[in-house]
């Protein structure tokens, strides 16, 4: 079964031409890869598909739903998890507090409850509490849950990142860059959790990276954009020696 | 952790020898003295019930005023044309603010959320100039001779009264606010105001929690107003101007946007200033207006002493929710 | 027919006036998205120093009186507009907008009381009186008065026009709406056109405030809270960020509003404007001639 299916997707932004009649398919429990050079729509066809830009043309289709012009909280609650690129945590908030957001689809108490402290509210307060520090173990950070997120050190932002992502229980994880700044044995840590994300949790993985040893190491599915067309998607091996893969990696590094 | 279940005793201990002391006050003060701490409270009520909207959730209200008159004019025509009892009036107040809150807020909220303000300025003045023309909330000169209420047996007349009614409608208040804050709800209203896109790609539904937010707001002020209907006996549209509504802002952000103790005491500091400074009584919306600018330059956080928590200040992506644009 | 070409000249005066301030109103908001609450009160105040100058030059021919007024009054708003931005709102431009728009009420009292403190609360009496004559417009009277106001917005708002489209000022203006740190980036001062967007947004409210001075004779320190609420609502419904927009909405919301007056009756006439602005955000929140922005995230 096809978990997410993008049918001939397109965005404008005026004159230009972001994603032009892009057409894939990611299957169920499979970890896939984004890469392309700088400019060439991978996030903004993250953007598309999480609800946050609306496409000019075109259809997102998720466990066989058609999620197109959703808002990005309702394709959220179908399953549909993501990252940022440039991480986007509440900072001021506690770490716990910080995965606790990702627990709101799945709780229900409202203003009367929080008023009268009703014992369901409690019961459910201290249930998502419980997920919460879950997710936060799953991703080792189970002894800063009461830090705020801003004083944390980088690369335990990116994991609360995705910790709070995993904690919606989605059926899809969208990782916009989660590799970018970390260190080599950071780097290997996060192929590990990317592999037990997708075994233990049984949460399908999309990642945009620029790393394409990490790409070749864990992804099985990898869609390689270019001036937002789809220049060639298959397995890594194949992909990455594609002669038009290779072609806009080095026309980008002859020009950067 | 000795150093801080110390200093939460100590607290502790400091706001139960406040409310000891304002329970006590009466004995002592004189009856000019109790008006003044009425007030006080009532506006402790009033500026919680905007910390809603402005402090958790990050969005300006100008027209808080007008949700006050909805409620005072519900029990006023209520009691003085149909003769129904004060505690009936209530729910009916609460639900008028209610079902206003969500016809303004709606459309504004759907939109840029800075909208609000100046549509919420707008219906204020809507409210104001309808009450000054319709002869039902009786044209300028308002409604008087509204009933003293009785409360479970108990009839409310003197000052003493009411102080102890807006103490404890006060209290009770703030009691509330401190569960909504540490609520599901609360923590909703708190990731929004945050980062807006982050708090949607979990699932939450911005507009849905902003409208909440301005409702819950709406609903506190109308019920303020119903105490305010009953407790001056006799009410007209210039108590609702923009004025008002400004007074009330800057009882939220003078104290700290958004927290609790500071709200209280932002109420305390615009009820009480100007008692001690009546002589300079015409420079006081002035000084109001210097004080917001400079406030907002030098301590947006308020003036309660900060504690682990900051006023989203990450640029305008706090509220705006985008960041580079 | 006479008395509604009467209502209708009545109208365009008014219009002209919404359209001036909301043209500043319009033009802040589309580069620093800041609702500028203290536009109307700069608008008041061009008309109390169009009311001193006319009181310092009560012997002078009216004319010349009336001119000097004008220019002085619209160069001096222009700069308390420059002021306000250096002092008030630079330092914040990168704080909240609930900062920015808190600052701006701030700005807004400031300005009220001030001159309030300083020239008292009651209405001043303008120390000139407009001719009444005019001429008869298929069969409605109108005055040279009248037609002297709606031509110079008109000119006021050709002229603008005209620099936005000519200069790089009106590119850069769009560009820092876009992105203001790219725009910086490329060498473009950012500073010097935000505080050039507001010395040509108070000019205008300013010379604004004269005319309407001159025009109905009495001023006051409140006279720009209402105005100024009716010119955000004019450039909500022309589109906001849109110059063109910001007219039409000015002249639309005049017209609307003095014959919804004529029909319900006078003292609901400031409702009207908060109507229409709900109604508008309601069912078209771009306005008639704004664009819609899929810029997210």
């Amino acid at each position: 079964m096809m978990l997410l299916e993008v049918e001939r997707l397109s965005l404008r932004f005026g004159g230009l031409e972001v994603i032009r009649d892009l057409s894939f398919a990611v299957p169920a429990g499979t970890i896939a890869s984004f890469i392309g050079p700088n400019g060439a729509g991978k996030t903004s066809l993250f953007n598309l598909i999480t609800g946050f830009y609306r496409p000019t043309a075109g259809e997102i289709r998720f466990a066989g739903e058609r999620i197109t012009g959703l808002p990005p909280s309702a394709v959220a609650r179908r399953g549909l998890a993501r990252t940022f690129q440039n991480i986007r945590l509440f900072k001021t908030l506690s770490a716990l507090e910080n995965v606790l957001s990702a627990l709101h689809p799945r709780t229900r108490s409202g203003v009367f409850a929080a008023l009268f402290r009703t014992p369901g509210m409690r019961r459910e307060e201290a249930w998502a509490r419980e997920e919460a520090r879950r997710a936060l173990a799953f991703v080792g950070l189970q002894d800063v849950a009461d830090r705020s997120a801003g004083t944390l050190p980088y690369g335990h932002r990116r994991l609360l990142e995705i910790a709070r992502a995993i904690a919606l229980r989605p059926k899809l994880l969208l990782l916009d860059e989660p590799a970018a700044g970390l260190n080599p044995a950071e780097k290997a840590a996060l192929a590990d959790l990317i592999r037990r994300i997708r075994d233990e949790l049984e949460i399908g993985v999309i990642l945009i990276e620029h790393d394409m040893r990490l790409v070749a190491n864990v992804s099985e599915h990898v869609v390689a954009l270019s001036y937002g067309e789809k220049i060639a998607e298959g397995p890594p091996a194949d992909v990455l020696r594609h002669p038009k893969v290779v072609e806009a990696y080095l026309g980008e590094e002859a020009v950067g | 952790m000795t150093a801080t279940s110390f200093r939460a005793r100590a607290s502790q201990g400091a706001t139960a020898g406040l409310l000891l002391a304002l329970f006590l006050f009466p004995r002592v003060a004189s009856n000019y003295w109790l008006d003044v701490f009425t007030s006080a409270f009532f506006y402790v009520i009033l500026a919680l019930g905007l910390n809603v909207v402005v402090g958790f959730a990050g969005l300006l209200d100008l027209g808080y005023a007008a949700f006050f008159a909805i409620g005072a004019y519900t029990t006023g025509i209520l009691t003085t044309v149909y003769h129904v009892p004060f505690l009936l009036t209530v729910p009916a107040a609460a639900a008028l603010a209610a079902l206003s809150g969500v016809v303004i807020g709606a459309p504004a909220l759907r939109l840029r959320s800075d909208y609000l303000a100046i549509v919420t300025l707008g219906f204020g003045e809507i409210i104001r100039i309808t009450a000054k023309n319709l002869t039902l909330t009786g044209s300028a000169s308002g409604i008087y001779g509204i009933p003293r209420p009785t409360v479970f047996g108990h009839a409310l007349k003197t000052q003493q009264d009411f102080y102890y009614l807006l103490l404890i409608l006060a209290i009770v208040t703030y009691l509330a606010m401190r569960r909504l804050e540490h609520s599901r709800v609360g923590r909703a209203w708190k990731y929004i105001r945050e980062d807006e896109d982050a708090a949607a790609a979990m699932g939450i539904d911005p507009f849905r929690y902003k409208l909440l937010a301005f409702v819950v707001g709406a609903v506190v002020g109308g019920l303020a107003g119903t105490v305010f209907a009953v407790r001056m006996t006799a009410i007209a549209p210039e108590s609702f101007g923009f004025m008002q509504s400004v007074l009330i802002l800057l009882a939220v952000i003078l104290g700290g946007l958004g927290r609790l103790p500071g709200v209280v005491l932002g109420a305390f500091l615009i009820v009480l200033l100007p008692e001690a400074m009546r002589e300079f009584a015409s420079w006081r919306y002035f000084l109001f207006g210097a004080l917001l600018i400079a406030m907002m330059h030098f301590r947006p956080e308020g003036l309660w002493p900060a504690g682990r928590r900051k006023m989203p200040q990450s640029g305008r992506a706090a509220l705006n929710g985008g960041d580079g644009r | 027919m006479n008395v509604w070409g009467e209502q209708l000249m009545n109208a365009l005066v008014i219009g002209s006036f919404y359209s001036l301030i909301a043209l500043g109103y319009s033009m802040v908001y589309g580069i620093i998205q800041l609702l500028n609450f203290a536009h109307g009160d700069v608008y008041m105040v061009g008309a109390f120093v169009g009311y001193g100058v006319l009181s310092a030059m009560s012997g002078a021919p009216l004319f010349v009186g009336l001119g000097a007024a004008f220019l002085f009054a619209s160069l001096a708003t222009g700069l308390l507009g420059l002021g306000v931005e250096r002092i008030a709102y630079r330092p914040l431009l990168q704080s909240s907008r609930l900062v920015m728009l808190i600052t701006a009420i701030g700005v807004s009292l400031v300005l009220e009381n001030g001159v309030m403190l300083a020239l008292g609360p009651s209405f001043r009496v303008m120390p000139v009186e407009l001719p009444r004559s005019g001429l008869s417009l298929f069969g409605a009277d109108v005055t040279y008065a009248q037609l002297a106001i709606i031509a110079t917005s008109v000119g006021l708002m050709l002229l603008l026009d005209a620099f936005v489209r000519r200069t790089l000022y009106g590119k850069a203006m769009r560009a820092i709406a876009v992105n203001p740190t790219a725009t910086a980036l490329m060498g473009i001062p950012v500073h010097r056109v935000i505080a050039l967007t507001f010395f040509i947004g108070s000019f205008l409210a300013g010379s604004a405030g004269v005319l309407a001075g001159v025009y109905y004779g009495k001023i006051n320190f409140m006279m720009g809270f209402i105005v100024g609420l009716k010119a955000f609502t004019a450039s909500v419904l022309g589109g906001i960020g849109s110059l063109p927009g910001a007219m039409l909405g000015g002249y639309l919301l005049g017209f609307l509003e003095t014959f919804g007056a004529a029909a319900l009756g006078g003292e609901w006439k400031d409702v009207f404007a908060f109507v229409i602005l709900i109604l508008i955000l309601t069912l078209k929140p771009t306005g008639l001639l704004g664009r819609t922005g899929t810029e997210r995230v």
